[in-house]
Parts: structure tokens; sequence; C-alpha cells
């Protein structure tokens, strides 16, 4: 289970040692380092807890497809008798957990994609820095909302 | 199937997934017209492209726009992150942020007054170079700093970072002995909702008010 306590405590922390940092530094080239610096510690701490939620979400589906697999009738699983979650895309689990369209799967295809991906495959310029406390209480709202 | 009629079927695709049009679109150097493989009923569209180029009629055509070329893959966005907005809305930004720094500061400025041996300097200095800022070549405006004395300490207010996912703008409250961030939590356009950033778990967000303040200005290691 996501501990968004201790994840909290790590990140203000680790955020006042770098804005402190940040504040201290004497020229304009070593403030935008320092500031740099502080936005990679939020772009990390953001894919820990965009990490979980997957996981969240790789349980979720693995339930939902064990439980329409096990439906008595056979009308009704064999559409899921070959489903292997494995096999499935990110999004495609969403979309099995949420309606394609609606508030939860809109948003979290903003932040798969223009997060979540665009920080991993390296446009880190792009996604800026992000205040974690507001965007980790938004994620564990989503995962409340994603179940199977 | 053209280019024309794959990306049409495929923001069709994106409409009934999203319930809305993607706001950019991102195609590859494969999907540039060749001229010489027009179909028959494709000659009036390329005359059309000859008339007003290449970029407005494909955004008639689909009424989205084409955010680049050179993607490896197609691709279609409800947002269109660091590419949202003009110079002059990123101008308009930063005259928003300057006016909600002076209205905080003025607050400051009135709570301190009440305040014992307390010495209120208001300076300026040079915003931080932000994404959004380079992208559209808008320079650094000067931002207001506020810092607060009291004997030997020292309390200062220094505007961080405007552009910040899940706040709108960031401030580093540097005291002697302890190090805190100031988010201002409103909408664009809405009036400020400054919290300050806690480590505890029972409050995580301190709504920033005068007693606050005075616990700050009063804090020892």
């Amino acid at each position: 289970m996501i501990d968004y306590n201790e994840i909290h405590r790590a990140y203000v922390e680790s955020d006042a040692y770098l804005g402190r940092k940040e504040a201290d530094a004497r020229t304009p080239g070593s403030k935008t380092r320092w500031a740099r610096a502080r936005m990679f510690n939020d772009q990390a701490y953001f894919l820990m807890l965009f990490a979980q939620l997957e996981q969240h979400i790789n349980v979720q589906v693995a339930k939902l497809i064990d439980r329409k697999k096990a439906l008595p009738r056979w009308q009704d699983r064999r559409l899921w008798q070959e489903a292997k979650s494995d096999r499935i895309s990110f999004m495609q689990k969403v979309a099995l957990l949420s309606e394609k369209g609606q508030t939860t799967y809109n948003r979290m295809d903003t932040l798969y994609h223009d997060f979540r991906c665009a920080i991993a495959h390296g446009n880190t310029a792009a996604v800026g820095p992000i205040f974690i406390p507001t965007v980790a209480a938004e994620l564990k709202g989503l995962a409340a909302a994603l179940r199977a | 199937m053209t280019v024309i009629d794959e990306i049409a079927e495929e923001i069709a695709e994106f409409e009934a997934d999203h319930g809305r049009k993607p706001v950019r679109m991102w195609l590859t150097k494969r999907d540039k017209f060749d001229v010489a493989k027009l179909k028959r009923n494709e000659f009036s569209m390329a005359g059309t492209v000859m008339q007003k180029g290449v970029e407005r009629t494909v955004k008639e055509l689909f009424g989205v726009p084409i955010a680049s070329w050179d993607a490896a893959q197609r691709e279609y966005r409800l947002s269109d992150g660091e590419t949202a907005g003009t110079a002059a809305s990123v101008k308009a930004r930063i005259d928003d942020w300057v006016k909600r720094l002076n209205a905080l500061f003025e607050s400051l400025d009135e709570w301190t007054a009440g305040v014992a041996e307390a010495r209120v300097e208001r300076n300026h200095m040079q915003q931080q170079i932000e994404g959004l800022m380079e992208q559209f070549s808008v320079k650094a405006q000067s931002v207001p700093i506020f810092t607060v004395f009291i004997g030997k300490n020292r309390i200062a207010f220094v505007p961080s970072a405007l552009w910040i996912s899940g706040a709108n703008g960031r401030v580093n409250v540097t005291t002697n002995y302890r190090q805190y961030a100031l988010v201002d939590l409103s909408q664009v356009g809405k009036p400020s909702d400054w919290k300050l950033v806690l480590a505890s778990p029972r409050t995580q967000l301190a709504p920033f008010n005068k007693e606050l303040f005075l616990k700050i200005l009063a804090e020892r290691a």
C-alpha cells in the first residue's frame, strides 16, 4: 500500500534542502542550477508515486480478469478467457477500470503521456517543476476511482 | 487509404475515446504530401495546399493544428503541455504573478506592523527564466522580494517558480533555521490561496495567515 505520509515527509525535507541551496545561491547561474535540481527532485518523486499507481492498476486489472474468467456462464466469460494482463497496454488497463472519455480516464491519459512518459523519455524541461503534495493527493484520488 | 484518410479516422477514434478532439497533433516526416502520388480526387486539395500552405489546410480539414512534423509516430494529445499559450499569455501570467506577490507582501507588511523591533525591507530581483519564457522568448521581469528582520533573525520571502504543475507559483521562505515552501493553490485568474508546506502528516498544507506568519517570525531552532 502506498504510504503517502512517509513520501510527503521525505519530499518536504529534500525539497527544503534544495530550496535552501537555491535561496542561498549567489549567482543567477548557480540559482538556476539549484532550481533545476529541485525540478528533478519533483519529477523523481512524481515517477515514484506514478509507479505505485501503475502497480495498483496492474493488481486491479488482474483481479478484474480473474473475476471475469470465473463467471459461471461461458457466454459471459468467453471474451476474457484469453485475456492476459501483461499483454495489455497501460492505457488499455486504465480503460478497463474507467470509462473512456470521462474525467478519470482523460486525466490518466494526460498524467501518463504528458508527465510520466515525457519525464521517462527525458523531456524534463517541458514538464517543469511539480508540486508533489497536490499531485500526490490527486493520484490517491485516482487510485481510489480505479478499482476492479 | 491515404494519409489524409488515416488521420481523419484516427482523429474520429480519439474523439470517441476522449469526448473531444485533440488539441494538437504530432505528425511524422512520412506524413508529408507527395504531389506525385496524389489521387484524382485530391487534386483540388493540392491546389488549396499550394495557396494556403499545408498547416492551414490541415487545420481547416480536421480542426486540429499540427504541433510538429518530427514525431517518431503520429500522436494526438488532449493537452499540449509546453506548447500551450503565446508570448502574450506568458507575459500576462507573469504580470498576474507580480500582482499576486505584491498583494501577499502588502498583507505581510500589515501583519508585521504590530511586531515590536521588526524591520521590513522590500526589494526586487530578476525572476528566474522558466521553460515557457524561454520557449516564447519572454524576458525575465523584476519581481518583488520581502524580508523581515527581528534582531539577528531574518525571514526572507523570495519568489521561486511560477509554472509549477499542481500550484500557481511557489515562494521560498528562508529563515535562519528552516526552509519552507509557500505555494499559491489558486486556479489561474482566481484569488490567491496561499498555503505553507509542512512536513507534518496531519497538516501537510497550512493556510498561510497572520497567525502562522507570526509563528514563523517567533521561530527558533
